[in-house]
């Protein structure tokens, strides 16, 4: 089932007087249960990208559509129930709430999608074990290295199992142990529980473990694969 | 939404603990001055009520229809005892007592003062007035007149002083009786009173009711009992208006006994003397604009304070939108902060008021200093003032301080409501 469907979309910034066309008419579908790599050269348009399909920013031209719904029109408050109950984001620099423990962190995604607290708190630990951290359950982010961080950004993506995680260079601060740790989790999410991943990247490791690569330049979609053989 | 997000907007406020703790700071002591200055005024309003109450006003008046206006002689309450009947029954009635006034001239000597004299019961007059704990030199009235040849009377040390007599002395009445006729008797000066208050001490003397009645009613039986007012002191903070109207009610009822020839007027002391009751009103204005002036200048602070933490925090706000929560959430997140914040700032500064309240109970202020600007004043400066406290009023402080608190950081919170997620989240 198509999750995402972008046509002919557009995206224009305007800095004073100037205009700069980020996305140039993008013609984009994500099926569900993918493990997408968005590739392509800082300032080619992956963010961009990423950002009108998760409801952060808007289409200057074109079509979204999110589950068959044109979302291009969506208010503000729509949007973030879109991004509530549908997707999971995972930043490069992982955005966590820093007057919040790790395990609040978790907990708060839930608690928005109006789980109860008991079971929120569950959850949370679940998932803490799950990205191999619950040692660091009562750690704010400032006492957390950048890894342990990037684990409580999936963690909270995942929480209550959204339909798709759109990761924003996910693994561009972090070394290559913890790099590769992250992104088996994330492979494992995504080939038990169905989660539909599509990241920005241009880390050869996100790369090499993509079952489809997307290429954009100068904000088109140049190339888009499918990989046969992915290694797990 | 859980107790997350207080916790959340609990974290939040203490994440620039200076800057937090600067704010509070300032509203504690706006509180704090405004608690103490409400209870403040609010005692010598009091005070100032009781005062003029105490000394004579009392809380309500009885008069026949008009008599407030014209105080012409003939109108009397024929038969007041089912009025004072009536009046002692009213609940949180401290004391009840009559009057009779009459406007005439005393004279010593060469020397003579245009003055009202008062007609009391000097038994009844101690429950509704402190006239007898002002006397300065002899004694209040006596219960009983002993020598109807040495009938008393007691005068103001204004009197005393522009007649020239001392206690003891002889002072010749003229005065006007109920049927137009001039009446003269002889008064001995059984003690001098000082109030402070000028028109007091200088033009008012006070005689057993009987003799005055004597006087003015020479040989016309309708006026053997007759009596120009019945005056009530309710107990401090009774409910005047409710006495008022119990009290009319039970007149207009018919229970009053025949033989009263006139209507009668049930008069609480603010429509007696509206001047006090306005004077009291304007300086309570005035507090109240002082009050407006200071939440204006702490609501500066606030707006400031939290402006600058939403402004430090927006790309936080763009990773709170990121994960779903919609506008209204970081709306009511900013509000929820400045809520607590005026929480401690309110109740912190009640309890600074509070302790101001306690010391200054303890350790009155006084304007004895100030005591010759009494006439003026309309009341005793001579006393100490105390504060009062009705939660009423104080509370109004406290309330208020959360409103602004509120108030203050609506726009902030609209700001950060309205941030658009991918611009707050590329914030520095």
């Amino acid at each position: 089932m198509t999750l995402v469907e972008l046509q002919q979309v557009w995206k224009t910034y305007k800095t004073g007087k100037i205009e700069y066309d980020a996305l140039r008419g993008v013609d984009f579908t994500l099926q569900e249960g993918e493990f997408t790599a968005l590739v392509g050269p800082s300032g080619s348009g992956k963010t961009t990208m990423l950002n009108i399909i998760g409801g952060l920013d808007r289409a200057t031209k074109g079509t979204v559509l999110f589950e068959g719904e044109d979302v291009t029109k969506w208010s503000a408050t729509r949007l973030s129930v879109m991004r509530l109950e549908k997707i999971g984001f995972i930043f490069q620099s992982y955005n966590l709430v820093p007057v919040l423990s790790a395990r609040e962190n978790i907990e708060l995604s839930l608690i928005l999608r109006h789980w109860h607290a008991d079971e929120a708190r569950k959850r949370a630990d679940e998932l803490l074990e799950a990205v191999e951290i619950a040692d660091m359950a009562n750690k704010r982010p400032d006492e957390m290295s950048g890894g342990e961080q990037q684990r409580i950004a999936v963690a909270r993506a995942i929480a209550d199992r959204p339909a798709l995680v759109l990761a924003d260079e996910p693994t561009a601060n972090l070394d290559t142990a913890t790099g590769n740790a992250l992104l088996t989790i994330m492979e494992k999410l995504n080939r038990d529980e169905g989660v539909t991943f599509l990241f920005s990247t241009h880390d050869p490791r996100v790369v090499e473990r993509a079952k489809r690569i997307a290429t954009i330049e100068d904000g088109i979609v140049l190339k888009d694969k499918v990989v046969a053989h992915h290694k797990l | 939404m859980n107790t997350l997000i207080f916790r959340i907007a609990w974290r939040n406020i203490w994440r620039n603990t200076r800057r937090t703790v600067i704010t509070i700071v300032t509203m504690v002591v706006t509180v704090g001055l405004m608690v103490w200055m409400i209870t403040f005024g609010d005692g010598v309003h009091e005070q100032m009520i009781r005062s003029a109450l105490n000394l004579g006003l009392g809380s309500l008046q009885i008069h026949a229809e008009d008599y407030q206006d014209d105080r012409a002689v003939e109108k009397v309450i024929i038969d007041p005892e089912r009025v004072l009947e009536i009046a002692r029954e009213t609940p949180g009635v401290e004391g009840v007592s009559v009057r009779l006034n009459a406007f005439g001239l005393i004279s010593h000597g060469n020397a003579s003062q245009g003055s009202m004299i008062v007609g009391v019961d000097p038994v009844g007059e101690t429950t509704i007035s402190i006239m007898d704990e002002k006397i300065k030199e002899g004694e209040w009235l006596p219960e009983t007149i002993e020598n109807e040849r040495r009938l008393p009377i007691v005068i103001g040390s204004g009197m005393a002083k522009k007649l020239g007599v001392e206690l003891g002395d002889r002072l010749f009445l003229t005065i006007q009786g109920f049927t137009g006729d001039v009446g003269y008797t002889v008064y001995f000066v059984h003690g001098i009173f000082k109030t402070g208050m000028g028109e007091l001490d200088k033009a008012i003397g006070y005689v057993p009711i009987g003799s005055l009645r004597e006087v003015m009613a020479v040989d016309v039986p309708l006026f053997q009992n007759a009596v120009h007012e019945v005056t009530v002191l309710l107990e401090p903070r009774e409910d005047l208006a409710g006495a008022v109207n119990s009290i009319k009610e039970r007149i207009e009822v018919g229970e009053l006994a025949a033989g009263n020839s006139r209507e009668l007027d049930v008069l609480s002391w603010e429509e007696i003397q509206p001047g006090l009751r306005t004077f009291i009103d304007l300086d309570e204005v005035g507090i109240y604009i002082m009050m407006g002036l200071l939440f204006i200048v702490v609501a500066a602070g606030i707006m400031n304070t939290f402006l600058m933490a939403v402004f430090e925090r927006i790309r936080e706000f763009g990773i709170l939108m990121s994960l779903g929560t919609p506008p209204s959430a970081i709306f009511k997140l900013v509000m929820i902060e400045s809520f607590l914040v005026g929480l401690i700032g309110a109740f912190a500064g009640l309890a600074l008021g509070l302790i101001g309240y306690w010391v200054n109970s303890y350790y009155p202020i006084s304007y004895e200093s100030f005591s010759e600007m009494s006439e003026v004043m309309v009341m005793d400066l001579s006393i100490k003032f105390y504060p009062t406290l009705i939660w009423g009023n104080v509370m109004r402080a406290v309330g208020g301080i959360i409103i602004v608190t509120l108030l203050a950081a609506l726009w902030p919170a609209i700001k950060a409501s309205l941030l658009k997620p991918v611009e707050a989240l590329r914030h520095v």
